[in-house]
């Protein structure tokens, strides 16, 4: 599977790593503000006076989001470094970061947004919320969707036709309609946390029902293969039928089908974000970063907001190339 | 091989569509440059509304759009100077004041007439008050600032031509009330008796049938795309106003008032030429400030606006809350460390784009005749903050606060969503008061869920809101009474709950029936300073008023109090736009 990956999966784990690390990668935490750097452009280290360094820059004109630098005075960059402290995945505490820069001065990859918090890292964050989120939500879905294929399938009768007459019942409203008719369930005003969950939710509440459908005709065709009835017919319980031949030749189908829907679900994620019914500010997630840059003044005075947007496309693309190098018609055999 | 050339052909019309859709907005024309039409008379002045109007009952309007309109089709009996906030006459010939300020006999200009050729005289001012404005089976928000002390005040004619009335008590602000829409009777009356006045004029109705006194009458209203409205041939102009060189007042043909979804299609619209007048948000100052001399407009900057934004607490001991938070935000150190922790220059610099100005107290400082500018502001000192949080009997446990019992001060701060620039300060709050060790969770609500949080459940702790500032403080009674509706941090109390309180009641009640300017300025200083030493509402910051004017305009001044226009029927068209 790996080598089938190639560069797709070699870029996606390149991003789940700097995900996974996004606290130590990331020169600052994603919600430490500089108010008096709004919309600052990207400033890079440079060499000066024999070491890399940042020029510090203050603002000079706040209605035109003016900056200068202020000659003579530059910050080195220190790597490997003790900065802003975090708790790395909100439990393991640490300042450790790979390269950080002292005040005045400030590093910033990207950009900074209107509160001046760095885009970079804010990125890394986003990027990380939006994985996991979406993993999440897509594990659970295919759990819900295997099993309500699988039930369906193998056994029938009305358990079937209520099954699935209920999963077209949710395949019929448009997505992105059903995920903000769920999340207003809940009450505005939640925390970081219970929002999470709650999407993660409504994610994989809204994702079942397509998965669950090709599975329970998957699961019909292989009941009626000989090495199934061969199984039953030596007395298999129905539960080591499923677990030991239904299952396993699905397993192609359901790799691919996971790579493919997991862009689905960080597109939904990202959707329900930039309408303000996601994760709350100031947690970042890619559609929150985009939502900041909606307006034709931000769109003007920090274009590198939309790099939000662009990594949204860059991740679903990468995906999609996965999953279409996974999904290889003779790898689809079926496993007696 | 077909498969993979398909997939980056795929790639590149992605890219396409991405990057070539920042190209639209260039390719509109946006280089004007103003060629003079010859003739200042018969322009056409064209701007853009974000709604509907609601109706063309000037009795009925509230919303901004409706009464937009209605001022260009209706006027009082006095209207107010834009420049210096003064009482000016419209309607009024002129008045006189007797009786100690009881009081107050108005003369009519001779030969007003409607706009459909009847005659306007004192009859109609009667009717306007007595069978619409005082009558309680119609539904006016204008009533409320009519009533003195809860009464009417008494209206009789004289004479044709003249008005006379009579209050128990003077009441300061009468002659500004008097700016109220006169209606006209020969229409109206039947519709009256009829008891379908709160359905009459409403925006379904016939334009022709709306008759009015102002210096424009409604010509055709089609509902998402515009209204338009056309000079009034029975204008009369109140006296002070004169005609531009060249023209007859209304100096315009024709307004034209376009429908559009949102501002940001308004900002579209004015940059590539097809609208006159722009009022200019400070975010969109970055925009538009760089295209003036292209675009062919000047960005007027009026100075500070009427309008504030405010953080208050939650003081009611009737709230539904956590009785130790109820504790915290009664504690007047407490609020005062608050004030003491905001950081007002970011929330300019980053909020309002740097145009702006912090605001010490209620009384916004463009409301000259009452600002009292000895106040100083609360500048961002989170030092001073803690210390006074120290004193107020809350203590650190590392960075964060917990006050005497043991509870870790951490607040929901409430405000709408409908304002984004309202979300952004509430997120500068939030960093600016995890500085002092309070923790905040901002929940954006929409307003009329707010509203009934806030003044019916009391199920609240910490608001960021928004009021527009009156000229006259007395309009601010609704706020400041205890016993008034948007007392917000304590709404409707049955008597005052804090000495402060009922001090501040006892001044707005000395306010309106003082007729002395000189004492009703004192009066209204040593409220602020209460305000300001009390906090009930911890004033932040108020932005620039801001509006772009297409050069092709005349008759436009800058003034602090009413835009950039001192009167629209003044404005006209000396120029036409022509690409560069």
């Amino acid at each position: 599977m790996f080598r089938k990956g190639g560069i797709p999966l070699l870029v996606l784990c390149l991003f789940f790593v700097s995900s996974v690390l996004a606290e130590f990668l990331a020169p600052y935490r994603y919600d430490s503000v500089r108010f008096d750097l709004s919309y600052m452009p990207a400033v890079w280290p440079a060499r000066h006076a024999g070491e890399w360094a940042v020029p510090v820059i203050k603002l000079k004109d706040p209605v035109l989001h003016r900056f200068e630098t202020v000659p003579g005075q530059w910050v080195p960059v220190r790597f490997l470094c003790r900065g802003e402290s975090y708790r790395w995945m909100g439990a393991i505490r640490g300042t450790r970061h790979l390269f950080c820069v002292d005040k005045p001065g400030r590093v910033a990859l990207l950009g900074l947004d209107l509160f001046g918090r760095d885009l970079f890292s804010r990125l890394l964050y986003g990027i990380r919320f939006s994985f996991l989120l979406s993993i999440s939500a897509v594990s659970l879905s295919f759990v819900i969707g295997i099993m309500a294929g699988l039930f369906a399938g193998t056994t029938g009768g009305w358990a079937d036709q209520l099954i699935m007459r209920l999963g077209e019942v949710f395949m019929a409203i448009p997505s992105l309609y059903l995920l903000m008719g769920v999340r207003a369930i809940f009450p505005p005003g939640l925390s970081a946390t219970e929002v999470t969950l709650i999407m993660t939710g409504a994610l994989a509440f809204v994702g079942w029902a397509g998965l669950a459908r090709v599975v329970r005709g998957l699961a019909m065709s292989l009941r009626e293969e000989d090495f199934v009835l061969a199984a039953r017919s030596i007395g298999m319980s129905p539960l080591r039928i499923w677990l030991r031949h239904i299952l396993p030749n699905m397993s192609y189908y359901l790799i691919v089908a996971l790579t493919l829907s997991i862009p689905g679900f960080i597109v939904g994620e990202s959707g329900l974000s930039f309408l303000g019914l996601g994760v709350p500010e100031p947690h970042p997630s890619l559609g929150n970063i985009l939502a900041e840059s909606q307006s034709l003044p931000a769109m003007q005075a920090a274009p590198w907001l939309l790099l939000s947007g662009m990594t949204i496309v860059g991740v679903v693309i990468v995906f999609n190339l996965l999953g279409d190098r996974l999904r290889d018609p003779d790898r689809m055999r079926r496993i007696p | 091989m077909i498969r993979r050339a398909s997939r980056s052909l795929a790639l590149v019309l992605a890219g396409v569509v991405l990057f070539g859709a920042g190209g639209c907005t260039g390719s509109a024309r946006e280089h004007w440059k103003v060629v003079p039409r010859g003739s200042v008379s018969d322009g056409n002045l064209v701007m853009d509304v974000v709604s509907d109007p609601r109706t063309f009952n000037p009795a009925l309007a509230s919303e901004t759009t409706s009464t937009q309109i209605l001022g260009y089709l209706f006027r009082g009996l006095t209207r107010i100077s834009p420049r210096d906030g003064s009482v000016k006459p419209d309607l009024a010939k002129g008045w006189r004041v007797s009786r100690g300020g009881r009081r107050v006999v108005v003369r009519l200009l001779p030969g007003l007439v409607w706009s459909d050729g009847a005659p306007l005289d004192g009859r109609d001012v009667i009717f306007s008050f007595e069978k619409v404005y005082y009558n309680p089976s119609i539904a006016t928000s204008v009533r409320s600032e009519l009533l003195v002390d809860g009464k009417p005040v008494s209206v009789t004619l004289r004479d044709p031509l003249t008005v006379v009335f009579e209050t128990k008590k003077p009441f300061a602000p009468l002659l500004e009330s008097l700016g109220v829409e006169i209606l006209p009777r020969h229409i109206l009356e039947p519709v009256v008796n009829a008891g379908t006045f709160n359905q009459s004029w409403s925006v379904r109705e016939d334009p022709a049938h709306i008759v009015g006194d102002g210096p424009f009458v409604l010509s055709r209203y089609v509902p998402g795309q515009f209204v338009i409205l056309r000079s009034n041939p029975h204008y009369r102009a109140p006296l002070g106003i004169v005609p531009s060189p060249g023209c007859s007042l209304p100096c315009l043909a024709q307004i034209e008032l376009r429908i559009v979804p949102n501002d940001t299609s308004s900002l579209i619209r004015f940059l590539t030429g097809k609208t006159d007048l722009f009022g200019v948000t400070p975010q969109q100052m970055a925009v538009l400030k760089p295209k003036r001399k292209q675009g062919a407009f000047r960005l007027m900057v009026r100075g500070p606006s009427l309008s504030e934004s405010f953080v208050t607490f939650n003081e009611n001991p009737r709230a539904p809350i956590a009785p130790w938070k109820l504790r915290w935000f009664r504690n007047r150190r407490f609020r005062e460390a608050v004030a003491w922790s905001i950081d007002r220059t970011a929330l300019i610099n980053i909020v309002l784009n740097g145009m702006g100005e912090p605001i010490p107290g209620p009384v916004p400082s463009a409301v000259r005749a009452f600002f009292n500018d000895r106040l100083p502001p609360y500048r961002h000192d989170p030092d001073r903050a803690r210390l006074l949080l120290k004193k107020a009997g809350f203590s650190y446990r590392g960075s964060w606060l917990y006050d005497g019992d043991g509870h870790r001060v951490t607040i929901i701060l409430l405000t709408n969503t409908e304002s984004p620039e309202r979300v952004q300060m509430a997120q500068i709050l939030q960093a600016n008061l995890k500085e002092v060790g309070i923790k905040i969770r901002i929940v954006p609500l929409q307003f009329n869920m707010l509203a009934t949080m806030v003044t019916s459940s009391f199920r609240w702790e910490m608001l960021l809101f928004g009021l527009t500032g009156v000229l006259d403080p007395h309009g601010d009674t609704s706020v400041w009474k205890s016993s008034g509706f948007l007392h917000l941090w304590n709404p409707r109390e049955p008597h005052p709950d804090q000495p402060w309180e009922a001090e501040i009641d006892q001044l707005f009640d000395q306010g309106a029936t003082t007729m002395d300017p000189v004492r009703r300025k004192k009066i209204y200083d040593r409220w602020q300073e209460i305000a300001h030493r009390e906090l009930p509402l911890i004033d932040l910051v108020t932005p620039d008023q801001i509006t772009a004017v297409r050069k092709t305009l005349g008759g436009i001044h800058p003034t602090p109090l009413g835009g950039v226009v001192p009167h629209i029927s003044q404005v006209f068209q000396q120029g036409v736009l022509s690409p560069a």
